[in-house]
């Protein structure tokens, strides 16, 4: 029997046609549907940013000279443009951040968005690395703890994650300076100047704290599946638990636990600031906290608002990556 | 300077009280009154180095630049321009430097200029420049080179504009001296040169931000390299005019936090940190490869008291509160013996500095007498002290103690962490119309130029209000008088007013430590607490 298309022309092939294209097209809607809520996302972070900024305090006054007078300030008012009203200001400003223009720091006279840009891949950098830390670590332990469950070794190691969860970065980055940089002089105490090596200590005092939450994550998804008429299918096989978990497991764990660490990497990006201190990393929080001091609020809004687009960008990552994996999304979705 | 008349000014004659510290708070760029520094050199007393093991057995220095000096940079520069904040100041003063300076000891000597002479009436500034001076970038030294960075210095952006009188005129016309002309008396022209430092004009040509990214002086060190919230890079001045330099490069990593500069010390990453907190110092004593040098600076820890508003407005609740405070306490417990007693206004060491007659001893009982006669029944008085993290690490817990020393006497106290915003708008605002948020408000104060300049600023009359008729006549007096007796004597009175109306709590004088290889040698903590200078700073063997 063959299966002959409806003649061209006809409103049968025109809906076959339109069908078509819709398949084609849901997932080109389905983008720009979450670009568009992401730009939302960004016209709230600058204008939360640039509100924030305006109850700062008065920026003219900390950072003029305090013999500056009256005369003086209102007309370095009138140079920034705050004498004018905050609407217009705002519509001014999201006009130019639109166009990519943030300002200049008002000391160096450089644009804010070169500084962030500057600073931005070192965190990066060091965010992908604490991932890297973490993932194999987490991956491991959750993996042990499904296979152990209920031992003596499982429930040492779930209420040794609770603690290690609860470890102040700041006081666990300066251990690892004591043990690794003074006592056994591994690696370097502060910097990046040597090369990977300078990145080790960052990474793990960023990443330990990720481990616990991101074994809870695996394991419950270990266990979810180990649960199935799927896994009991496969051990009435005779295939042992530790096969079943390494080769069937970790594929139905993949799409969460990405999801998961692609919205952490923006989280991490923008919450560096302690670890970025402790080893004086160059990055963001470097940048947001000196710009801070500093009364640097051009800066200081060029961070947020690109903190806000990174995120927007690895929900979107995340999302698209969920879809390649799991056909049961592309199946909703469409 | 006003009293040796035309006489060149006797450098080695004048010592270091003759010169004032900045007023402002230590917090730095951010404070309205951000203040200065005495300036590069030495601190006002002599040092204490301790934990070396070659302490006192000094080398000679290298007979030419030699070795790497990794240093801490402790507040990230935003900019290089040392006209705009008090950030870049430590790279200034090793890469620029001013008409004069202040040397070890704190006494004002020669720097760009070999002298300075002012006329009887302080109206007239002559500064013999010195021959032969080129900055780096190979522009010669010549009057309009200084005229052209005084320019800078009193531009709009310029945070120390202040240094400078308003209204005075630059006298380039010759090329070996440069002169500063005024129709008011300007006492303090000279005393304020070894802040101002003197720009390459080829940089300042380049346009108003060129000199935030870049730097060409004439200092003992060429810069090499600005990486931001990362390193500055420093090399050897080979054809430097003055002493030194013995170092070969420096090397400074911006380390913000004062825990991480420590460790990175111990661990050998870094071979200098300033500013070693008390609590810090006991490992790094003990440490047999580091040395301490400790200095005590021209800086006060005070409580200043909003005196013409509130509850605090009758100066008998204000006296009580003096003699509530037990300052040795203080320096035991807050400052964990890092610190000298302190009753004047002036720390000791600036200009004009004087032990008032007037003085509180702790003691409760008379305390709450004082109360009682000024009507105040226990529980009834309630001051709310505010402390600024932003200003000293330690001020929270200073507000703290403060809080309850004053309610063992039955003054009702709570202390809160200010945030530097909130303090601006609701504390420098005196003279006061209404109550503000904050009654007292402790932090360190630096001294640029001693009593004159911190008079200048008014930020004793901006936070506490207090301004009678009485101070403005004496600081008028200590504003415009020449250097001399009737000067020190207005900045005497004005030191006895304070200590007998008590606007503000002198609490104690803090010391710096830097902590250091023990090979490292020639280094002294600077007088105005901020700039490192490292011109004569050496590597032993």
């Amino acid at each position: 029997m063959s299966v002959s298309s409806p003649p061209i022309g006809t409103a049968g092939h025109r809906r076959r046609g339109v069908i078509g294209r819709v398949r084609r097209t849901w997932w080109v809607r389905y983008i720009a549907s979450r670009l568009a809520q992401g730009l939302i996302v960004i016209l709230g972070a600058v204008t939360i940013s640039f509100l924030l900024v305006g109850a700062s305090g008065d920026v003219v006054e900390a950072t003029t000279a305090p013999t500056a007078t009256p005369q003086e300030i209102q007309q370095r008012k009138h140079e920034l443009g705050l004498d004018r009203p905050v609407l217009e200001r705002y519509v001014e400003n999201v006009t130019n951040i639109a166009q990519g223009d943030f300002g200049r720091e008002y000391r160096s006279g450089r644009p804010a968005i070169d500084l962030v840009m500057t600073a931005l891949p070192n965190t990066v950098a060091l965010v992908l690395a604490a991932v890297v830390f973490a993932w194999p670590i987490a991956l491991a332990v959750a993996f042990m703890s499904v296979l152990k469950r209920g031992t003596l070794r499982d429930r040492i190691v779930r209420r040794g994650l609770i603690a290690l969860q609860g470890i102040p970065e700041f006081w666990f980055g300066l251990i690892l300076v004591v043990v690794f940089s003074i006592n056994l002089q591994w690696f370097p105490s502060f910097g990046f100047n040597r090369g990977l090596w300078s990145l080790v200590l960052p990474a793990i005092a960023l990443g330990t704290p990720l481990i616990p939450t991101l074994v809870r994550l695996i394991r419950g998804q270990l266990l979810d599946f180990m649960a199935l008429d799927l896994a009991t299918a496969l051990r009435a096989k005779g295939i042992s638990d530790r096969r079943i978990v390494v080769a069937h497991g970790l594929r139905n764990v993949l799409v969460p636990t990405i999801s998961f660490l692609t919205m952490q990497l923006g989280l991490l990006l923008g919450g560096t600031l302690i670890v970025e201190a402790v080893f004086g990393w160059p990055g963001i929080g470097q940048l947001l906290l000196s710009s801070i001091a500093g009364r640097e609020l051009e800066v200081v809004q060029a961070i947020v608002v690109v903190i806000a687009c990174v995120f927007v960008a690895l929900s979107l990552v995340a999302d698209l990556i969920a879809f390649a994996i799991d056909p049961r999304i592309r199946r909703g979705a469409s | 300077m006003g009293q040796h008349g035309r006489d060149p000014v006797g450098i080695e004659r004048i010592d270091r009280r003759t010169f004032v510290l900045r007023m402002g708070a230590a917090g730095g760029t951010a404070m309205s009154v951000s203040g200065l520094l005495a300036a590069c050199g030495g601190g006002g007393s002599q040092p204490a180095r301790t934990g070396s093991p070659a302490s006192g057995t000094a080398p000679d220095p290298p007979a030419r630049p030699t070795g790497v000096l990794r240093a801490a940079y402790n507040q990230a520069p935003e900019s290089l321009d040392p006209a705009l904040g008090s950030s870049a100041l430590n790279i200034a003063c090793n890469v620029y430097g001013g008409l004069m300076r202040f040397d070890a000891r704190g006494r004002l000597v020669p720097g760009l200029a070999t002298s300075v002479t002012s006329d009887d009436e302080a109206t007239e500034w002559v500064f013999e420049l010195r021959e032969g001076v080129r900055f780096h970038d190979g522009t010669e030294l010549d009057a309009s080179a200084v005229a052209r960075s005084y320019e800078h210095y009193r531009g709009g952006t310029s945070q120390w504009a202040y240094l400078i009188p308003p209204k005075v005129e630059f006298d380039a016309s010759d090329p070996g001296v440069f002169r500063i002309k005024s129709r008011v008396p300007v006492p303090d022209v000279g005393r304020n040169s070894p802040i101002i430092h003197i720009l390459s004009p080829k940089l300042l040509a380049k346009g108003k931000d060129a000199a935030a990214t870049q730097a060409a002086g004439t200092g003992p060190f060429k810069f090499v390299s600005f990486r931001r919230n990362s390193s500055v890079v420093l090399e050897a001045n080979e054809d430097f005019w003055g002493e030194g330099p013995y170092l070969e490069r420096l090397e400074w990593a911006i380390l913000n936090e004062p825990s991480a500069r420590v460790a990175a010390l111990r661990a050998g990453d870094l071979d200098f940190v300033y500013k070693v907190g008390p609590e810090q110092l006991p490992p790094v004593a003990g440490d047999g490869s580091l040395t301490v040098v400790t200095d005590t600076p021209w800086t006060g820890t005070y409580l200043i008291l909003v005196s013409d508003v509130g509850p605090l407005a009758n100066p008998l609740v204000r006296r009580a509160l003096a003699h509530a405070i037990d300052r040795q306490a203080l320096i035991d417990k807050i400052a964990l013996g890092q610190a000298e007693p302190l009753q004047s206004l002036l720390p000791a060491g600036t200009y004009g500095a004087v032990n008032p007659s007037t003085t509180y001893a702790y003691d409760p009982d008379e305390s709450r007498r004082l109360l009682a006669e000024a009507g105040v029944q226990e529980g009834d008085l309630t001051v709310k002290l505010a402390a600024n993290p932003a200003l000293t690490t330690r001020d929270l817990q200073l507000s703290q103690a403060i809080a309850q020393m004053m309610s063992d006497v039955g003054i009702r106290t709570s202390s809160d962490v200010a945030e530097l915003t909130d303090v601006v708008g609701s504390v420098f605002t005196g003279p006061h119309k209404t109550v503000p948020d904050w009654q007292g408000l402790t932090g360190d104060l630096g001294w640029l130029n001693g009593g004159p300049v911190f008079v200048q600023t008014g930020y004793l009359t901006t936070v506490s209000g207090y301004d009678p008729a009485e101070y403005q006549r004496l600081a008028n007096a200590a504003l415009t008088t020449p250097d001399g007796r009737a000067r020190e004597r207005a900045l005497a009175e004005i030191q006895e007013l304070v200590a007998t109306d008590v606007p503000v709590l002198p609490l104690y004088q803090p010391k710096i430590s830097s902590a250091m290889k023990a090979d490292v040698y020639g280094y002294r903590n600077p007088a105005d607490a901020w700039s490192t200078y490292f011109g004569t700073v050496y590597r032993g063997a």
